[in-house]
């Protein structure tokens, strides 16, 4: 079950400087992303998601600055490399597909000169590779001709597989995705999901997948990681997380996803709002927002814990005594 | 590249429209003024000789002038049909000399002028704030900015001043003033090139130097919201070489000054006044002063026109250049 893992993240410590000093977004973050699997990272709005994956990319801008950490890709540290290194491994080693399509085109340029851009950089010959051009615009489905339109005669949609074919064009090891599907109308963006993950297991792309909506979470993932302030609470795979969840953010999560069947009154509400990482809390982060909170979840900091389960780590001292008390 | 026929003649027809507009302006404007050029000439006259001139000498300078009591669309209509036979009227101060003569020889003086110290300025000043941009919070941007902002406050014609005094006063190294040295024939041969650039020398340097700074901090505040778009962070998420990501942020951040460098030429046009007169240059910006100094109306008409006409087609041409440059702007009128 236990994959090779393509990349490792190590004590990861991401920030931002504010007006009040350095805010910690992401706080002693460790996680193994496996070969061959989309590993889904999930988490509501301010938990970090965004900022993980930029820092994973290293395209995080100021005021945004990894304090410390370690990302180890193929062998070696991301975070020690050059500035030219990185660029070269860029849309060949690691391909990265960001939040907001709709703008990440060139406006004053044509889709295919855009995609020669990306040969170009690479040093690799425009016209040799027109082939490979074409079958990645073909792999997302679109017609060929949008080739020779400009970004704005596309609709949402296209310009969002454009983007995907042109992050895919020189066969990455590792993709991250950030919230691929923003803005899109949920039956373009269940196709469009649909095509990744066909892709996926066409070409065997590793790939992470950030998103705040549990069902995309659910429908792509083969891993999941969830973050709460700054930090994995569970991670596992996507079955170990349906059936037997270990943190309560999971569990109340993933119960109040609407279902048929299910009566409206059953539907558990997360009560509370998502906060950043409290370094001045030295209990548990989800304990303002807990209803099984005990006592000493206020006295000191869980750690990630490995299960019995096969790659199943947790964040919880009270499990599995809370499951007994979690009813529905 | 598709022609974007539907866009060219849109632009065409809104030139033409603009263009009947002004005319009509500029027949309008002078005939809102009290009284007429004639009249004011006639009341120096008799000023000046104490009463003693036969009141015949107003109906004959407002012959001379063109000027009539008729109604105003049967003037209107005159001047129109006068302008389509390309009959500005007689100058007053050249007497008999017709202005459309006057502008002939004038006109491709300033035109140069304009033409080439403009098209230096945006040159220089696009790639100056391209280089502040991109160094934005450096001292390179500071000095950049600086000089620009300096540049860009100071008054034309005290910069004229001097630099005359400095290059032609007292260094001698230019002329002092004309379009060309006296003692070579015009025509297309070498030495008379090389005189006219040398002449041109100072005025294009005074224009240029205080146009500069403009286009300098246009640029450079059009490139840092570009430099941090969502394009420019995809194409640096592709891996895109330095360059590229430069170029790419540099050809969206120029469209907002290519619409500026239109206007420019037009506003240069009048703004090349002054500094035509105080470097001599035999351009249109001299006539209109002599114009101005001497009350003489048709000259005055003439050189608007001129300045009108040249904002129209410089407009015309960066609508047609920006119709090719921005994909959006041609699809969205065409």
């Amino acid at each position: 079950m236990s994959g090779n893992p393509v990349m490792k993240i190590r004590n990861l410590e991401v920030g931002y400087y504010s007006e009040n000093g350095f805010n910690i977004i992401i706080h002693d973050l460790n996680l193994d992303v496996n070969e061959g699997r989309i590993l889904g990272v999930a988490g509501e709005s301010g938990s970090g998601k965004s900022t993980l994956a930029q820092a994973i990319y290293r395209s995080l801008k100021y005021p945004g600055e990894i304090r410390s950490g370690e990302i180890i890709f193929r062998g070696k540290d991301l975070l020690k490399m050059e500035t030219q290194e990185l660029r070269k491994m860029r849309a060949i080693d690691i391909s990265f597909v960001p939040q907001a399509a709709m703008n990440a085109l060139n406006p004053v340029k044509k889709i295919l000169y855009q995609f020669y851009d990306v040969l170009i950089a690479h040093g690799k010959d425009p016209e040799e590779n027109m082939e490979r051009i074409r079958e990645s615009v073909r792999m997302v489905r679109l017609d060929e001709s949008i080739l020779y339109n400009f970004p704005h005669e596309l609709s949402g949609g296209m310009k969002q597989r454009t983007v995907i074919a042109m992050s895919l064009l020189l066969s990455p090891k590792l993709v991250i995705l950030d919230e691929p599907t923003t803005g899109l109308d949920v039956l373009v963006e269940h196709d469009i999901l649909k095509d990744i993950r066909e892709i996926q297991r066409k070409t065997n792309i590793t790939m992470i997948f950030i998103t705040h909506d549990l069902s995309i979470l659910y429908e792509m993932s083969d891993d999941i990681a969830m973050l709460y302030a700054g930090e994995i609470v569970e991670k596992g795979s996507h079955s170990q997380f349906l059936k037997n969840p270990m943190h309560p953010y999971t569990y109340l999560l993933t119960k109040s996803i609407p279902r048929i069947g299910v009566k409206r009154e059953n539907i558990v509400k997360l009560k509370g709002n998502p906060t950043n990482y409290d370094p001045s809390n030295r209990g548990c982060q989800f304990i303002t927002r807990c209803p099984y909170s005990e006592s000493f979840c206020s006295e000191s900091h869980p750690d990630l814990i490995e299960s019995d389960e096969d790659d199943h780590l947790y964040r919880c001292m009270n499990f599995p005594a809370w499951r007994k008390k979690a009813t529905i | 590249m598709k022609i974007p026929v539907r866009y060219i003649i849109n632009k065409i027809f809104l030139f033409i429209v603009v263009l009947f507009g002004a005319i009509t302006l500029n027949f309008v404007l002078p005939r809102l003024i009290p009284g007429n050029p004639a009249e004011t000439i006639y009341q120096d006259v008799v000023k000046a000789s104490g009463g003693a001139v036969n009141p015949v000498y107003l109906k004959q300078l407002e012959a001379e002038y063109g000027l009539s009591h008729a109604p105003l669309y049967v003037q209107y209509l005159t001047y129109l049909s006068d302008l389509f036979h390309g009959n500005l009227g007689v100058s007053i101060t050249y007497y008999p000399v017709p202005v459309s003569t006057i502008l002939a020889q004038a006109l491709p003086w300033t035109l140069f002028l304009v033409i080439t110290s403009i098209s230096i300025s945006f040159f220089i000043g696009n790639r100056m704030g391209r280089y502040g941009g991109i160094n934005r919070n450096t001292w390179k941007d500071l000095t950049v900015d600086i000089f620009s902002m300096f540049m860009a406050s100071f008054p034309a014609f005290v910069m004229a001043f001097i630099i005359l005094d400095i290059f032609a006063v007292n260094g001698k190294l230019f002329p002092l003033g004309g379009a060309y040295s006296s003692s070579i024939n015009a025509g297309f041969t070498i030495p008379f090139i090389i005189s006219v650039i040398y002449h041109a020398f100072l005025p294009v340097l005074t224009i240029v130097l205080t146009s500069l700074g403009g286009w300098t901090l246009g640029m450079r505040n059009n490139i840092i919201p570009n430099l941090n778009s969502d394009f420019i962070n995809y194409s640096e998420n592709l891996g895109m070489k330095s360059y590229q990501i430069k170029s790419i942020a540099y050809r969206n951040a120029i469209l907002p000054n290519l619409t500026g460098f239109s206007m420019s030429i037009g506003l240069s046009m009048s703004g090349v006044i002054i500094e035509e007169s105080i470097f001599s240059y035999p351009g249109v910006g001299m006539y209109m002063i002599t114009a101005i100094d001497n009350l003489d109306y048709p000259l005055m008409q003439g050189i608007f026109l001129m300045v009108i006409i040249a904002v129209l087609v410089g407009n015309f041409i960066v609508d047609l250049l920006y119709g090719f440059l921005d994909p959006r702007i041609r699809q969205e009128s065409g």
